[in-house]
C-alpha cells in the first residue's frame, strides 16, 4: 500500500470512516514506515486540537425574526410573479421531472390516441362510404374515415371505387375464362355469343386499366393484362361455329398460361388496405 | 478526542411532516424546521466564512431561499441534502463577493479581522479571551484551506456528518470526500503545527 492512500485511510479513521480490514493494511505499514507514522501522530493531535479550539456557536436569537420579516416582505408576490412561479412549478414537476403517476397518465393518453386512431382508419365505417359503395365491393374494404375533410373522403373514395372496378374486372374476367375452359363452346352457339359479349365489355376496360397499371409501375399485373387481353382478342373474334381445335387451344392456352391462377392470386383486398393505396390503377 | 460523530441528515418521520407542511407554506413549520437545523447550518457558514455576523446574514438568506424554493423540493427526504447544498453555495458566493470588497478596501479588511469576534459569547472573559485568540487563529488556518477541502472538512469533521453524507450535499463521490478531508485536514495540520504537540 502506498503512503498517499495510506495517510488518506489516517484520515478517514479519526473520523471513523474506514473498515476494519483496510486498518489492519494500513497499520501493517505504519509500523514499517516512519513518515506515516508520523502523519496518524500530528493528524490526532490536530483532531484533538481543532474540536477544542472550534466549538459550536449559536446563531442569535432574534435571527428568526429577521429571516420571518424578509419572508413576509416577498411573500405576496405580484401576479406576473405568482404565474411565472406556478408555470416553473408546472414545468419542473409535470415536464421535466414528472413523477410516476403523470408519466402512467401520458403513457395511457398516448396508447388511447393511438388505439382511437387505428380504430378509426381500419375498422370504423362511416354513413357516406356505406352509400356510395358498389355492387362489387367486399364488405371490409371500403371504409371512409368520418374525420377526413371533404376533399380526402372524395380522393379515399375514388380510390376504393377504381379499386373495386378493377377487382370486378378480374373477376369476371376469371369467370369467363372458367367458363371458357370447363365449358363446351363449340357446342353451343349461345354460350359462345355470351362469351364474345363479356370479352368485349372487358376488352373495353382493359386499353384503360393498362394504362393506368402503367402510369403506376405495377409490371406484374400489367403483364397479367395483357396476356388476358390476348385471350380475350381470341373469344371476341370468336366465330358462330368455331374450326375444330379453335377452343381447345383456347382451352390450352388459358391453362398454359396460367391465367386462372394469376387472377386467383391477385389480392385485391390488400391492394384497398394498404398504404399503396395511392398506386392504384384509375379506371 | 472530542469529534463529533454521529450526527445524521436523515430526517424523522416527524420532521419529514414538517418539512412537507411547510413546503405548503405553513410559517409554524417552517419555524419548526428552522429552529431544528439553525444551529448546524449556521455553524457551518460561520466555518466556511469565519464572520459571525456575515455568517447570520448568510444563514437568513438560506432559509430565505429554502423558502421561496420548497416547491423545488421534490423529495422530502432530501430536505437537509438540499439545504446544505443551498447552504454551502450561499457560503462560497458570499466569499467571493468578500474576496472582492477585499481588493478594494485592504484597510477595512485588516478592521474587520481585529473585530471578527466580537459577537460571540463569552462566559468567561479571561479563558474566553484566550481561547477565543486561538480559535481565531485557527479559523484563520481554516479559510487558508481551499473552499471544495474546506467544505468537505467543515460537514464531515466538524459537523460530524457521514462522508457518504457529505458526498451528498458536495455532489460528489465518497472517495472524493475522503481525499477532500485528506487535503483539508494536512493543510491545517501544516499550519496549525506551531500550535499543538506533536508526538513521534
Amino acid at each position: 500500500m502506498k503512503c498517499r492512500k495510506v495517510q488518506q485511510i489516517i484520515s478517514a479513521r479519526i473520523d471513523q470512516e474506514v473498515t476494519l480490514s483496510e486498518w489492519r493494511e494500513a497499520e501493517r505499514h505504519i509500523r514499517d514506515c516512519k513518515g506515516c507514522a508520523a502523519t496518524l501522530a500530528k493528524f490526532e493531535g490536530s483532531a484533538s486540537f481543532i474540536n477544542t479550539e472550534l466549538p459550536r456557536r449559536e446563531p442569535s436569537p432574534y435571527l428568526w425574526q429577521r429571516v420571518a420579516s424578509q419572508i413576509a416582505s416577498q411573500r405576496r408576490p405580484s401576479w406576473q410573479r405568482r404565474a411565472l412561479q406556478t408555470a416553473r412549478q408546472v414545468w419542473e414537476n409535470y415536464v421535466v421531472r414528472p413523477p410516476v403517476i403523470v408519466r402512467v397518465v401520458q403513457g395511457t393518453i398516448a396508447v388511447g390516441i393511438v388505439a382511437a386512431f387505428v380504430l378509426l382508419k381500419f375498422n370504423l365505417q362511416s354513413p357516406l362510404s356505406l352509400t356510395q359503395r358498389s355492387g362489387h365491393e367486399s364488405s371490409s374494404s371500403a371504409s371512409i374515415k368520418p374525420e377526413l375533410s371533404i376533399q380526402e373522403q372524395k380522393r379515399e373514395f375514388m380510390r376504393v371505387v377504381s379499386a373495386q372496378q378493377l377487382k370486378a374486372y378480374f373477376e369476371d374476367a376469371g369467370l369467363l375464362l372458367l367458363e371458357v375452359k370447363n365449358g363446351e363452346l363449340d357446342q353451343e352457339p349461345l354460350a359462345i355469343e355470351s362469351a364474345r359479349q363479356a370479352s368485349q365489355r372487358l376488352l373495353e376496360k382493359t386499353v384503360l386499366i393498362k394504362q393506368d397499371l402503367k402510369e403506376t409501375d405495377q409490371e406484374t399485373l400489367l403483364k397479367t393484362v395483357e396476356q388476358l387481353e390476348m385471350v380475350l382478342l381470341d373469344i371476341a373474334n370468336m366465330k358462330d361455329s368455331p374450326e375444330e381445335g379453335e377452343v381447345a387451344l383456347l382451352k390450352a392456352t388459358i391453362v398454359q398460361q396460367n391465367l386462372l391462377i394469376k387472377i386467383e392470386i391477385i389480392d385485391m383486398d390488400e391492394l384497398q388496405t394498404t398504404d399503396n393505396k395511392q398506386n392504384l390503377p384509375k379506371i | 478526542m472530542t469529534l463529533q460523530v454521529g450526527r445524521s441528515l436523515k430526517l424523522t418521520p416527524i420532521e419529514s411532516e414538517l418539512v412537507q407542511q411547510a413546503k405548503h407554506g405553513e410559517m409554524a413549520a417552517f419555524q419548526e424546521i428552522f429552529e431544528h437545523f439553525k444551529s448546524p447550518v449556521y455553524n457551518f457558514v460561520l466555518r466556511m466564512i469565519g464572520q459571525p455576523e456575515d455568517a447570520e446574514d448568510v444563514v437568513q438568506n438560506v432559509f430565505v431561499k429554502v423558502y421561496q424554493k420548497f416547491h423545488l423540493l421534490r423529495d422530502t427526504g432530501y430536505f437537509s441534502t438540499w439545504l446544505f447544498s443551498i447552504a454551502k453555495n450561499e457560503a462560497i458566493n458570499h466569499s467571493k463577493r468578500q474576496q472582492r470588497k477585499r481588493h478594494d478596501s485592504i484597510e477595512k479588511y485588516d478592521d474587520r479581522q481585529q473585530n471578527r469576534l466580537s459577537g460571540q459569547q463569552n462566559n468567561n472573559p479571561e479563558t474566553e479571551s484566550v481561547r477565543g485568540d486561538m480559535e481565531h487563529q485557527v479559523q484563520i488556518a481554516l479559510e487558508q484551506v481551499p473552499e471544495t477541502y474546506r467544505a468537505a472538512f467543515v460537514l464531515g469533521v466538524l459537523e460530524g456528518y457521514s462522508y457518504k453524507e457529505v458526498a451528498k450535499i458536495l455532489g460528489c463521490s465518497v472517495n472524493n470526500v475522503k481525499s477532500r478531508v485528506f487535503r483539508a485536514r494536512a493543510l491545517l495540520t501544516e499550519k496549525l503545527k506551531p500550535y499543538f504537540n506533536i508526538k513521534g
